[in-house]
């Protein structure tokens, strides 16, 4: 399988849906938190439809020969990406306009830098991710549900970029 | 290819694997000089559906050639492009000996390492062969089936390519591949399978590599046997990849590292061979003439034969085995 554009900005998108809950929650009947609602559903569907494609490709096997751990990477985007927003007021059209921009440059970063693996959604789903390494020393990105050991054959299918997601 | 003395590989190992419920990737090798890679893999996103009819594929091919082989109706020979190889043989070739063909199964053992080609836009060069790769997941290896993959099998680079979507044509955009359901060679481990001849010289491209080794290969000729004149021998080998390849296998047999030149005259002799031997200080060459080095190749690569008494015959051939 392969991400298009698109379907990597819905998982940008779908990376916020704490954010947008929270917004949906603080103003719940406004233009801005319908939008939030709609967001924060689109998320875990976005998820979803991910998670069905990917089980309907053809996958690879990663033969594990290092395993790391990597929620950590999610904790330090919520830190930085999603908390400092949380407290952004949605009725103010500067900071909602400041909002917007900065949502638009993190998008285009997102989607270009192969980040889609880190995505607070995903863990709050169950997902883990691990970076794993074969015997030549390839490094994967790894999405799984399930715990990652050295000398595991994980079947995996690539998402884009070398970011795999096990086919279980 | 160096004279072997190892044990024939079979299809013994490749069955295993088919048999282990393996999983199919499909790989596209492009060449690009100009962006500077002779031969890089890309792996193809696939459905799990059409991975699947690639490993059906694959055992019906694979099972077409146990049962020759069960009914006595195939046999394995090095490869040898020194002579033809008949129909009911199967040619095999150490995979380190030809480098893209090395290169290709290492990179194949990481096929997760291997990028995703992106079917979006130009293609990233001339497309030379695809690889079904079947890994069984407790397998250490895996078969990898190759065939020379050229343009005409990216039907959407071909013109217009439609289909009848609802009682209608209408052109098809996205990219369309062919993929044939018979294979050129076959890779289990360290040793390849020869299915096809032209379609392994051409996707491994070892008509070229032997014109790059001209210099040497003939000069390994004319180093042992001596001729009045080298250069018209040197100037017709050189420009011919069949012949080179022939004399870089004759210049690898054992008898030709200690052949000397009364045998060669004796063996014209026999033959009835128009090639002039000339002695000058006690030194016998051959007259080498464009007419005749065919014949001198010929005989050097013992491919001119006398009947055992059958016939009397003398025969010129261009298939032989070792009895």
């Amino acid at each position: 399988m392969r991400l298009t554009k698109i379907s990597r900005f819905i998982l940008f998108l779908s990376s916020y849906t704490p954010l947008w809950a929270i917004f949906f929650l603080n103003g719940p009947g406004t233009p801005t938190g319908t939008v939030c609602g709609f967001l924060a559903f689109l998320g875990p569907t976005a998820i979803f439809f991910l998670v069905k494609q990917a089980r309907q490709a053809s996958p690879v096997i990663l033969a594990v020969a290092k395993v790391r751990k990597k929620d950590s990477d999610t904790m330090g985007y919520i830190a930085t990406y999603v908390i400092p927003f949380a407290a952004t007021k949605l009725d103010d059209p500067v900071q909602l306009a400041s909002l917007v921009i900065f949502f638009a440059a993190l998008a285009i970063v997102y989607i270009n830098s192969g980040l889609i693996h880190i995505n607070p959604t995903l863990s709050l789903l169950g997902y883990r991710i691990y970076e794993v390494e074969d015997a030549e020393e390839n490094a994967y990105p790894l999405i799984t549900r399930h715990s990652i050991r050295k000398g595991d054959n994980v079947l995996a299918v690539d998402l884009a970029d070398g970011i795999y997601f096990e086919k279980s | 290819m160096n004279e072997r003395t190892i044990a024939v590989p079979n299809f013994s190992e490749a069955t295993a694997i088919l048999a282990a419920d393996p999983i199919a990737n499909v790989y596209v090798a492009f060449s690009n000089p100009k962006a500077g890679f002779r031969c890089r893999l890309y792996r193809l996103a696939m459905k799990q559906e059409l991975a699947d009819r690639f490993v059906r594929s694959a055992w019906t091919f694979l099972d077409g050639l146990n049962s020759e082989l069960a009914a006595g109706d195939l046999s394995f020979q090095p490869y040898d492009p020194s002579t033809e190889a008949a129909h009911d043989e199967v040619e095999w070739v150490r995979v380190e000996e030809i480098d893209i063909l090395a290169g290709s199964v290492e990179a194949l053992s990481s096929g997760a390492a291997i990028e995703t080609l992106n079917t979006k836009g130009e293609l990233p060069g001339k497309p030379i062969f695809s690889v079904v790769s079947l890994t069984a997941i407790d397998e250490k290896n895996c078969v990898n089936m190759f065939q020379p993959f050229t343009m005409a099998h990216e039907l959407s680079h071909r013109g217009i390519v439609a289909a009848l979507f609802d009682g209608a044509f209408n052109a098809i955009e996205e990219k369309i591949f062919l993929f044939e359901d018979k294979w050129s060679v076959l890779s289990i481990g360290d040793h390849a399978f020869v299915i096809a001849r032209p379609g392994f010289e051409r996707m491994f491209d070892l008509g070229k590599a032997v014109l790059s080794r001209k210099d040497a290969i003939t000069k390994a000729i004319v180093d042992v046997v001596p001729l009045v004149d080298p250069a018209p021998f040197i100037a017709y080998c050189a420009a011919r990849q069949r012949v080179l390849q022939k004399l870089e296998m004759i210049s690898r047999r054992s008898y030709f590292k200690g052949i000397d030149i009364s045998r060669i005259k004796a063996a014209i002799t026999l033959g009835n061979l128009t090639i002039e031997v000339v002695e000058a200080e006690g030194k016998i060459s051959l007259v080498c003439t464009k007419d005749n080095v065919k014949d001198i190749v010929d005989l050097l690569n013992d491919d001119i034969l006398r009947s055992l008494g059958i016939s009397d015959q003398n025969y010129r051939v261009r298939s032989k085995r070792q009895i």
